[in-house]
């Protein structure tokens, strides 16, 4: 596949999906609906989301309650109106051509959260409280309220999510293993987006204040998703712009607090210094015209560390803009750039010199280094169009273009050419069709293209620029009363080297058998796989380890199977939370991860074993209305055994925990979250080989505490990061970070 | 609660007292002993050293803080057990006999490495590596090394 071929198809893709468009626009009798959403009490309710079911329509309440979604082709819908607090409410509204249909809600507040909307699942929007899968949500206000810097930052709050490092590891799917591909898949409004290099997770893509929500599927999603999705998936769902212009400024800065321990600070002097930290983010919102809106967003960070050598300096730009090009259609437009210089520590000098970078020497022509300075550069494009063929059908097309340049730094930090780092785009596109033929039966069919160019040089002359992929998937759903049955296909094939593909047929089944009165029941039967990216088979490195390649690496695979529960036990009569229990068991094969090979003297990536974790996971959130409380609890214990030595399975802890709540005592807002997760039974034994005190691990115990109040629009909170300070790794020869302040302001206006 | 709170702060991980250290044990054999052996006079030293990195001449002899060495090797033998002990933690990528074979302080070369392992001798806190090796005055490996693939 090459570039021109890939991007003429990606053009007719999109000219297809303009021709469907054009169709449509003989039937543009359109409405509209409006309306206004108060309490019991009367009083307005602000930033209630408001969606006609089964349609791309929606819109948001302004600080009086009152919403307007227009355009709307003329006929019957559902419309649903839903906060957290307070009974959804859905209702039938008939909108006729020329006229707007008047709504009023009055929500009841309820003792538990409102029903949650995901669309991960089954590549659909459904009720979180109705599938057969586990999903954890965080939503724009979790991350605003815990001031999440990235999309990581904001991951250490899901239950069952554990971050080691910088790699996400959803119920024991991932451990740590340096540089290998993430295990869990990126979705971007529905879209794979990992790194074209090394398979990773871009964590600074999206602004967090860009994002609606973050989805996270606990499970293979390969059989709707493709490749990567081998432990999980995060979907990151962006906002679309609001009725009327709306701008947010954030600004926050605050400091790392000095090194406690008296050996660390003789070895790097200014650890015994506050260490400073801060940004500011400004974010706009606004229609363009009558059809068009915009909402764009641009971020500056710094952040100098809490270890030597260790700081960024990052800048985000960041739009989305839409189009409603018909009644029943609209195009998205995600663009971004963001660049960020940093010094990068990946691993200590020992357990008694933990501030300071170590070396590798093992006979390589180099030595290796314990950190690395670089200037990164991310480019992303995203366009999607969606387009309602009818009352039951709707046509997606989505493309993508993710870019990334990878620069060393001299030493006056200037970068270096090119062609001494690394240069990688990912590119690709698919069409999916959801057919609706009778209520209660869905069908979902589409076709993806994938494919990335990557010069590296981490790699090998022999190895090949990109590995491209294409793959066809189908789903169906049926209900029969109150059991839903879903049923999935997805094959992929990837060209791995000329003339050679690697295949996959990745199945998954599920069962969701409501009862009760607001109970599900869930069975769900998924495979996942994830083919070894271009960087593991083919690196030649030593830079930061020794390492050389191994093209005959194969893929991943998982199957899992998942038991669960959800719903909302009631106290007389009345729910007072909702509660989510699975059990899950999971094999893994043919699982990758860099080991020494004596006879190089380096790391090579090799498929080093399979492996079985099963384990149980409760989660428990309520939203207490009288106390204007906001409470969650997860706790997820593992099981995990590599079944080729019948040890425990490397940097999974048995035991996690996490809590936290949010407060609110007249003016001031104070929350506070725990994780709490027990230290691994065992960690990776040749990365202590070479790296001094490696082997050593920890439990985590950090407590993250904020407080705060709002005043004349204007809103000033104090976080307060690991606020017991306690000392822990956040994966192998790495500290965790210190205990932290930052005082964040912030306004909408 | 405060109380609390301050007693559980600044809890977890915390460093070692003392650098972590272990002990090689290396047997060595003197391949075509005795006949290869110079005399006495020839040998202004001999030891085992084990560094911490590869060297690239004779002058990297000079980084004490990043090898360590045994005492004075016995001569004309067969073969020979030394032990070293708290030596830090650690790798030691390139070890071996050491034989100073003039008066001149660069007058250094290796006649024997470990080879098992790839070569890597790895130093594990409280353990003892032991390893096995041969040494040959009349067949000295190459020095410098030549890189590792």
């Amino acid at each position: 596949m090459t570039i021109p071929k890939t991007w003429r198809g990606l053009t007719l893709c999109l000219c297809v999906a303009w021709g469907l468009g054009g169709m449509q626009t003989a039937r543009a009798q359109q409405g509209a609906v409006a309306g206004r959403v108060t309490d019991a009490a009367g009083e307005p309710l602000p930033g209630v989301n408001v969606a006609l079911l089964e349609t791309t329509y929606g819109a948001a309440s302004a600080a009086d309650g009152t919403w307007r979604i227009g355009a709307v082709p003329a006929g019957s819908y559902r419309i649903q109106a839903s906060i957290v607090g307070f009974a959804t409410e859905v209702r039938p509204v008939a909108v006729a051509a020329g006229e707007t249909a008047q709504i009023d809600f009055v929500l009841e507040s309820i003792a538990v959260e409102a029903r949650e909307i995901v669309v991960t699942t089954t590549r659909r929007t459904e009720v979180a409280n109705e599938i057969a899968a586990s999903v954890s949500v965080l939503t724009a206000e979790d991350l605003v309220t815990r001031n999440a810097l990235a999309l990581d930052d904001a991951l250490q709050y899901v239950p069952g999510v554990q971050l080691t490092g910088n790699e996400v590891n959803v119920r024991g799917s991932s451990g740590f293993s340096y540089n290998t591909g993430s295990r869990v898949l990126l979705l971007v409004d529905g879209m794979p987006m990992l790194s074209p290099d090394a398979e990773r997770i871009p964590f600074d893509l999206i602004p967090v204040h860009q994002i609606e929500r973050i989805e996270v599927l606990k499970g293979p999603g390969s059989a709707l998703y493709g490749g990567g999705a081998l432990g999980g998936i995060i979907h990151v769902v962006t906002k679309t712009y609001p009725d009327a212009p709306e701008t947010y400024l954030e600004a926050y800065g605050g400091a790392y607090q000095p090194a406690r321990r008296d050996v660390w600070r003789r070895e790097w002097k200014a650890s015994t210094d506050p260490r400073p930290l801060g940004g500011v983010a400004l974010n706009h919102a606004r229609p363009l015209g009558a059809n068009t809106g915009l909402w764009t967003n641009v971020t500056y960070r710094y952040d100098a560390g809490y270890l030597n050598m260790d700081n960024a300096r990052s800048f985000q730009g960041f739009s989305k803009f839409t189009w409603r090009t018909s009644p029943d259609s609209h195009i998205n437009i995600l663009a971004g750039a963001s660049r960020e210089t940093s010094d990068t520590f990946i691993y200590w000098n020992g357990a008694r010199d933990a501030l300071n970078p170590g070396s590798i020497e093992i006979g390589s022509a180099a030595s290796s280094s314990g950190a690395t300075d670089n200037r990164t550069q991310h480019f992303s494009l995203m366009p999607a169009y969606a387009n309602a063929l009818s009352a039951r059908t709707l046509f997606q097309a989505k493309t993508r273009l993710l870019g990334v340049l990878i620069q060393p730094l001299d030493s006056e930090k200037k970068p270096k050419p090119v062609s001494s780092g690394t240069v990688g785009f990912r590119y690709g596109g698919e069409a999916q069709i959801d057919y609706e033929p009778a209520p209660g039966r869905y069908l979902i069919a589409g076709v993806s293209g994938d494919a990335n160019v990557t010069n590296s040089s981490f790699t090998g002359d022999d190895a090949p620029s990109g590995q491209p992929e294409i793959a066809a998937f189908a789903q169906w759903e049926e209900a029969i009363g109150r059991v839903r049955l879903t049923g999935g296909l997805r094959f992929d094939s990837y060209r791995i080297h000329e003339g050679d593909a690697l295949r996959k047929l990745s199945p998954r089944a599920s069962a969701a058998i409501g009862f009760a009165e607001a109970w599900t029941l869930r069975l769900a039967y998924g495979e996942g796989f994830r083919a070894p990216s271009v960087l593991e088979r083919f690196v030649e490195s030593s830079d930061y380890l020794p390492v050389v390649s191994n093209p005959d690496l194969k893929p991943e695979t998982s199957r899992s199977y998942e038991l669960g529960v959800r719903g909302q036990p009631t106290l007389g009569g009345v729910p007072f939370l909702t509660l989510d229990a699975a059990l899950f068991l999971s094999h893994y094969r043919e699982l990758i991860e860099p080991t020494f090979a004596p006879e190089r003297r380096s790391f090579r990536f090799v498929n080093f074993t399979k492996a079985r974790i099963r384990g149980g996971e409760l989660a428990l959130r309520a939203y207490l209305r009288p106390l204007r409380a906001a409470l969650y609890a997860g706790y997820t214990w593992l099981d995990a055994e590599d079944l080729e030595t019948s040890e425990p399975l490397a940097f999974r802890s048995t035991h996690l925990l996490k809590a936290g709540g949010d407060f609110r005592i007249g003016p001031i807002e104070c929350g506070a979250d725990f994780r709490w997760a027990s230290a691994p039974e065992r960690v990776d034994s040749d990365f202590a080989l070479f790296v001094p005190d490696a082997e050593l691990s920890t439990p985590l115990q950090v407590l993250d505490a904020r407080v705060g109040s709002s005043w004349r629009g204007v809103s000033a909170t104090l976080h307060i990061r690991n606020a017991l300070n306690y000392h822990y790794l956040s994966r192998p020869a790495l500290l965790g970070a210190p205990r932290h302040a930052f005082l964040q302001i912030s306004t909408r206006f | 609660m405060a109380a609390a709170l301050l007693a559980a702060c600044d809890q977890g991980f915390a460093p070692p007292d003392a650098p972590p250290t272990g002990a090689i044990m290396v047997d060595i054999t003197y391949e075509n002993y005795p006949e290869a052996w110079p005399e006495s006079e020839d040998i202004y030293e001999l030891l085992f050293v084990a560094l911490r990195f590869v060297p690239e001449d004779t002058t990297d002899f000079l980084q004490l803080n990043r090898l360590v060495f045994s005492d004075r090797l016995q001569f004309h033998v067969a073969q020979q057990t030394v032990t070293l002990d708290s030596v830090a933690a650690g790798v030691y990528p390139y070890s071996g006999v050491a034989h100073k074979y003039g008066p001149e302080l660069f007058d250094w070369r290796p006649i024997g490495l470990v080879e098992e392992n790839g070569g890597v001798l790895v130093v594990s806190s409280g353990e003892i590596t032991r390893v096995s090796m041969s040494a040959d005055f009349l067949n000295p490996p190459p020095f410098p090394p030549p890189d590792a693939p």
